[in-house]
């Protein structure tokens, strides 16, 4: 009877298997599959060597000496669509600063309904109006978005979930779109911390030229953080006493909001945008809390699309602002540029940038290493930046 | 020497006349209902979802022609706008077919497929929703 039932069952699993197989073979092959890439290569020069001349939170950057790790960057992705609504996508970037390459979109996308939109896994969140596409240089007027703004949104990005919702209106479109998950927080002056707990979302109207937006993010900020090295001794050496420096730990715990306005114009052959955003922290607003906002105008003139921006950033310099403590300080860029877009899916920029960082460690330069821990370093008076890059996609 | 360049300018009339006279449309499925200028460039630019989209080769003159009449913008421009799409999973870009038989076929085959075509090309497989001027 055993034995019976044995066979049974192992002729019902032989029966099925043949079946299962053809059930994978064929989502397998209605799957479409799709690979794309984006990369940048460029260069970029600067007129000091006082401080070094980096982008978001970069650990070398440019001086007298040309530098190629400021923009350069490759990024590939694959996407598999299984059918109208299901499709996964993975992306994986690898930049010349940091050789060990990231992935900032790993996600299952799920389109329930038109115009509903889900997403689960890893994903970039839109803190700011380009803070999900800052690393493709070819869908980007700009050779290098202003620091002065985009350098205050220091979350990485997000594991966890998102939602988009697109409701037509009157032949626009407006889109709510929210997110939720866990973070890390990157900071020159302190290193990493988790942002636990990150939620935010972003209110978008599309017009046939004009974007509009307002976009919101908070983050539970905390970890063990050097604040300083303090110096211990004289303590006796062979070489006579010398003094020795202690790493200071502190546990950090806080929540960090970032908000953001932002207007962008894309009509006939002209292109404004401009942006108005601040970072601030519920328990060290002297460190972390600050203003930016920049505006930018083109015009294109077939391939050519020259432009100039200013950008400026202000520190709060309040309660518990230390020039050595803070997370970033003031600064402003006026940047005149052009993009040529010289072949059919690459481009060539050219940008030079007139930095001010008023006296201040600014918001463009590389923190230095001392006996003391790490410290601002302060450029001696305005700095320019000359750049070079050509775009690509593929 | 005369007689060649009269040629050639004749050549190139005849050349405009037939860009003009056979216009680019825009196919849907015998059922599908008329679109609007902006409706087909909100579709084409990914600022608006719900239908699947064919598109020529980056070879094809009408590629061109039909981004700039549907939106003025250039091919470029359009590669620029669908780079920050496709590389934050915002759209899906159009699915380039190899001409316009390939398009037609499509399109009659699904009634939520959308494409475009040389006027002159369509036939009762499909039917025009815009003519683009």
């Amino acid at each position: 009877m055993r034995k019976v039932i044995a066979i049974g069952a192992l002729a019902s699993v032989m029966a099925h298997v043949p079946a299962y197989a053809q059930d994978a073979n064929s989502l397998l092959s209605n799957v479409d599959f799709s690979f794309s890439g984006y990369g940048t290569a460029g260069t970029a020069v600067t007129s000091t060597d006082s401080a070094v001349y980096i982008r978001g939170n970069e650990s070398s950057g440019a001086t007298t000496s040309f530098a190629e790790n400021v923009d350069s960057n490759l990024g590939v992705q694959a996407t598999a669509r299984f059918n109208s609504w299901l499709a996964v996508t993975v992306q994986g970037e690898a930049t010349r600063d940091a050789l060990t390459g990231t992935v900032p979109w790993a996600y299952v996308k799920i389109d329930p309904i038109d115009n509903l939109s889900f997403k689960l896994g890893r994903i970039e969140m839109p803190i700011f109006a380009i803070s999900d596409s800052l690393d493709v240089g070819y869908a980007n007027v700009w050779l290098r978005p202003p620091q002065e703004v985009y350098a205050l949104s220091n979350l990485k990005e997000l594991n966890g979930g998102e939602f988009s919702y697109s409701l037509p209106v009157g032949g626009t479109h407006l889109t709510l779109t929210g997110y939720a998950g866990d973070t890390v927080i990157w900071t020159q002056r302190y290193g990493q911390m988790t942002g636990n707990d990150t939620r935010g979302g972003e209110l978008k109207w599309d017009t046939q030229w004009v974007t509009l937006r307002a976009g919101w993010a908070q983050a539970h900020v905390d970890g063990n953080i050097v604040i300083e090295n303090i110096p211990v001794g004289p303590i006796p050496s062979p070489l006579g006493p010398v003094t020795a420096y202690v790493p200071y730990n502190y546990y950090v715990e806080d929540v960090y909001s970032f908000e953001g306005f932002g207007a962008l114009v894309d009509h006939d052959n002209i292109i404004a945008q401009a942006e108005w955003v601040k970072r601030y922290s519920h328990n060290y607003p002297g460190t972390v809390n600050a203003t930016g906002w920049y505006l930018l105008a083109g015009y294109r003139f077939g391939t050519l699309a020259p432009y100039v921006s200013y950008a400026k950033s202000d520190k709060d310099h309040g309660d518990g602002y230390t020039a050595a403590g803070t997370l970033s300080d003031d600064q402003n860029t006026a940047a005149i540029g052009v993009r040529w877009d010289a072949f059919k899916s690459a481009d060539i920029k050219f940008q030079v940038e007139h930095v001010n960082p008023e006296g201040t460690g600014g918001v463009s330069f590389a923190f230095i290493n001392s006996p003391l821990g790490l410290l601002p370093a302060t450029p001696s008076g305005s700095v320019n930046v000359f750049s070079l890059t050509v775009d690509f996609i593929f | 020497m005369k007689k060649t360049l009269c040629i050639v300018a004749i050549g190139q009339l005849l050349l405009t006349a037939a860009a003009h006279a056979d216009p680019v449309v825009v196919i849907g499925n015998p059922a599908a209902g008329p679109l609007t200028k902006e409706q087909v460039s909100d579709l084409y630019l990914g600022k608006s979802q719900g239908m699947k989209l064919v598109d020529q080769p980056a070879s094809a003159p009408i590629k061109a022609t039909f981004y700039q009449q549907v939106s003025g913008h250039d091919l470029s421009q359009v590669k620029a706008t669908w780079s920050r799409l496709i590389f934050t999973g915002k759209a899906q870009p159009p699915k380039e077919l190899p001409d316009s038989a390939a398009i037609k076929k499509a399109v009659a085959a699904d009634s939520k497929t959308l494409g475009y075509i040389e006027k002159s090309a369509v036939d009762g497989s499909v039917k025009v929703v815009l003519e683009l001027k």
